[in-house]
């Protein structure tokens, strides 16, 4: 079993780098197990290719408009991920949808990917998260560390609050 | 008259409108615009310099290194700091393997689908490519086997209507000239290059640490440290470790991109008459091999009107050739100047947004419009080749003669060197580059090697702030050409930061003398066979290898058609 939990979007946009704050977060906080590899993906696509290619699910975290309050945190899988990338919610998904396609092409497609996807509020030029996408970073987190529970993948808390408060 | 306009473009980093007015068949005027907006230096102001490189490569995620080593440059250079030896060497081995990585990228998976049809290549025959492939080089990947297995794989690809990657081509369009045979083995390397360009991009990761966003950088030096005794440094196991991939690399770039790239240039010769557009050149040295910053193993400077007997070097960092004579103009960009509006130097520069509507003969690009000396200028691998070649670097020189001669021999006929002003002339510099580039990695890693073994292990030197305001101007020749950032210092805190990026140089609009940029010039008397797929116009661009995530910034695009065509 081997999971990659990949961090998308800019930390020089303020909400748009939602993503990174929410790995930075898991790294900082969390111990995972082998086959866990968690991500500051940036907004790369192909450049990620070498670390994504033997992952048997990718989990992404990104900012994502989907119509909701801001900070409204959800989760896509499967049937429901493709329109997310035709809708180009956030400025990451050509490249994306790109990688994506070409981990099919060389035969190594995930059984499964994920987004755990936050509306942002500020796209702004700016290295801070508005407070609504702060407290959402803490739930997406979870959602992500719910996941890999769910598939049987247990990360151990390496500091008291960090599961209440985020360390970035 | 009929006007084009592709927005965005597609397989590129960024955002970018392209207008064209068609007239008879061909373009007679073109227009740039960098869709979204800049300011990296309002993040930048007030902050420690040591840290801007943290910030700065941010800016994109295809060049974060190149904006991380050039922004350390530009506060060492404020410091009058020296790097030592060792560090030079590492910052140089990240450099060359990230160029080759992105020339690799560029070619096979960016630009290639505007000349290869890959929905022809399942109509090629196996064998028939493997012969081509034979005659142009002994590369281990020509077998018939191996190209029958791609040429299967395809075929379910697009059988299941996957087509992902591809939806986005022009497949059967009557530009598209390559036979079928061609077209098979282009795309069996298409798939080689997936994983040779892993092996690139592992170098960077191990010297940096991390990619995306390398870890290693430090102002005065790297964090690297070095000792062959310890397994948790750089150890001579990894060191030769990145020497068995650059002989991989070596292998692919030597033996299947450049006679690739010069048997697509010889069947699209005609593209050697297309494109030639602003042909002042400007490129920057780069791989410094002392610790001040005064030698470097591949030269730069400006050419003037496609002259190389005008080539005029840039010598060190901070060269005041170079520092003196960059001005960014916003007559055209969505921006106002203070004072009469006029071009400013990137130490004055200053980011105030202005936004009117598109205006043909006003403003329409969130991008400024960057000289030299007053003159536009292209920047980019040709504007690099060409330097190199005029101040006689030999690498270069045997490489560009070999993808010549290739072209040459599959075309049946000379191509002359004259024939690089042009689209498809930056699709080969590039690959030639790309060679170059190998071996200087190759040459590199010897010098650090070397300087080890005479128990050198120094990475870094400690930088000291004074009071008062310094200035300094960092530079990289980078994948897509001359990249600048220029940092105003005062009391050991950022006071103005503008970075002048390859495509600024590239993408710009109109300048203050309403002179077009290398985009627009290069585009005009293109040939369009049909406007509503101006597969033309993506050639010429894509060449240039757009990437202007740092031109400008984010979008928010809705979903609208890509190509519009108006007529009137």
């Amino acid at each position: 079993m081997s999971v990659a939990v990949v961090g998308l979007g800019n930390l020089i946009l303020s909400d748009d780098g939602v993503g990174v704050h929410v790995v930075q977060h898991l790294i900082d906080a969390f111990r995972f197990p082998d086959g866990v590899v968690v991500i500051d993906g940036g907004t790369s696509a192909i450049d990620l290719l070498d670390q994504l290619i033997e992952a048997e699910h990718l989990i992404f975290v990104d900012a994502a408009r989907t119509g909701g309050a801001p900070g409204t945190v959800v989760e896509l899988e499967g049937a429901r991920l493709p329109a997310w990338f035709r809708q180009r919610m956030s400025p990451h998904q050509v490249g994306l949808a790109d990688l994506l396609a070409t981990l099919t092409l060389m035969d190594h497609a995930p059984k499964s990917v994920t987004l755990i996807g936050i509306e942002p509020q500020s796209m702004e030029l700016g290295t801070e998260l508005t407070p609504a996408v702060a407290a959402a970073a803490v739930e997406a987190a979870a959602k992500v560390l719910a996941k890999l529970s769910a598939l049987g993948l247990h990360a151990a808390t390496s500091r008291a609050d960090a599961e209440t408060r985020l360390c970035v | 008259m009929t006007r084009i306009v592709v927005d965005p473009i597609t397989r590129i980093e960024g955002h970018l409108r392209i207008d064209c007015e068609v007239d008879g068949g061909k373009v007679n005027q073109a227009w740039s615009s960098g869709q979204m907006w800049r300011g990296i230096e309002i993040i930048l102001k007030g902050r420690d310099p040591r840290d801007a490189w943290v910030f700065t490569q941010r800016i994109c995620g295809v060049c974060t290194t190149v904006h991380a080593i050039v922004s350390v440059r530009a506060v060492e250079n404020a410091l009058q700091l020296e790097v030592p030896l060792n560090a030079q060497y590492i910052r140089n081995m990240i450099v060359a393997a990230h160029g080759v990585h992105d020339h690799i990228v560029h070619f096979y998976h960016l630009a290639a689908l505007d000349w290869v049809d890959i929905v022809s290549a399942l109509k090629g025959d196996p064998a028939g490519a493997a012969k081509i492939g034979a005659s142009l080089s002994d590369y281990k990947g020509n077998s018939e086997p191996a190209i029958k297995a791609v040429r299967d794989k395809l075929s379910g690809f697009v059988g299941s209507g996957q087509l992902g990657v591809y939806a986005s081509g022009y497949w059967g369009h009557p530009a598209m000239k390559l036979p079928p045979d061609i077209n098979l083995l282009a795309a069996t390397h298409y798939l080689q290059a997936l994983e040779v360009q892993r092996i690139a991009n592992k170098i960077v990761t191990v010297l940096g640490s991390k990619t995306p966003h390398i870890q290693n950088l430090a102002v005065g030096g790297v964090a690297n440290a070095i000792n062959p005794e310890s397994q948790s440094t750089l150890t001579l196991e990894r060191l030769f470790a990145i020497k068995a991939w650059i002989d991989e690399l070596d292998d692919f770039v030597n033996n299947a991109m450049i006679p690739d790239v010069g048997a697509v240039g010889a069947v699209y010769a005609d593209w050697t008459k297309y494109g030639a557009g602003v042909t002042n050149y400007l490129s920057v040295p780069d791989m410094p091999v002392d610790t001040k910053g005064t030698k470097f193993a591949m030269p730069g400077g400006y050419i003037k009107a496609a002259d190389l007997t005008s080539f005029k070097t840039v010598g060190r960092f901070g060269d005041p050739y170079f520092r003196d004579n960059v001005t960014e103009s916003v007559k055209h960009a969505w921006y106002s100047y203070s004072g009469d509006g006029k071009a400013l130097h990137p130490f004055k520069g200053e980011t105030s947004p202005q936004y009117t509507d598109w205006q043909d003969a006003g403003k329409y690009s969130w991008i400024k419009a960057p000289t030299f000396n007053g003159e536009r200028a292209q920047v980019g691998p040709l504007a690099n080749v060409l330097a190199m070649v005029a101040a006689g670097h030999e690498p270069t020189k045997k490489h560009l003669t070999r993808l010549l001669k290739i072209a040459s021999t599959v075309a049946g006929t000379e191509i002359p060197v004259d024939a690089v002003h042009s689209t498809i002339g930056r699709i080969a510099a590039r690959a030639v580059r790309c060679a170059v580039l190998l071996d200087e990695l190759k040459a590199q890693w010897q010098l650090l090697v070397d300087n080890i073994g005479k128990g050198d292990f120094a990475t870094f030197n400690r930088p000291v702030f004074p009071k008062g305001e310094v200035e300094g101007v960092g530079f990289h020749e980078a994948p897509r050409g001359v990249l600048s950032h220029w940092a105003v210092i005062e009391n050991g805190k950022i006071k103005n930061y503008q970075a002048v990026v390859p495509s600024t140089w590239n993408a710009g609009p109109r300048d203050d003398n309403d002179q077009p940029g290398p985009y627009e010039a290069s585009l005009v008397d293109n040939p369009i066979a049909d406007p509503d797929k101006p597969l033309e116009v993506l050639r010429t661009v894509h060449s240039f290898d757009p990437c202007i995530a740092c031109a400008i910034h984010l979008a928010d695009t809705d979903r609208r058609p890509i190509v519009s065509v108006k007529a009137f």
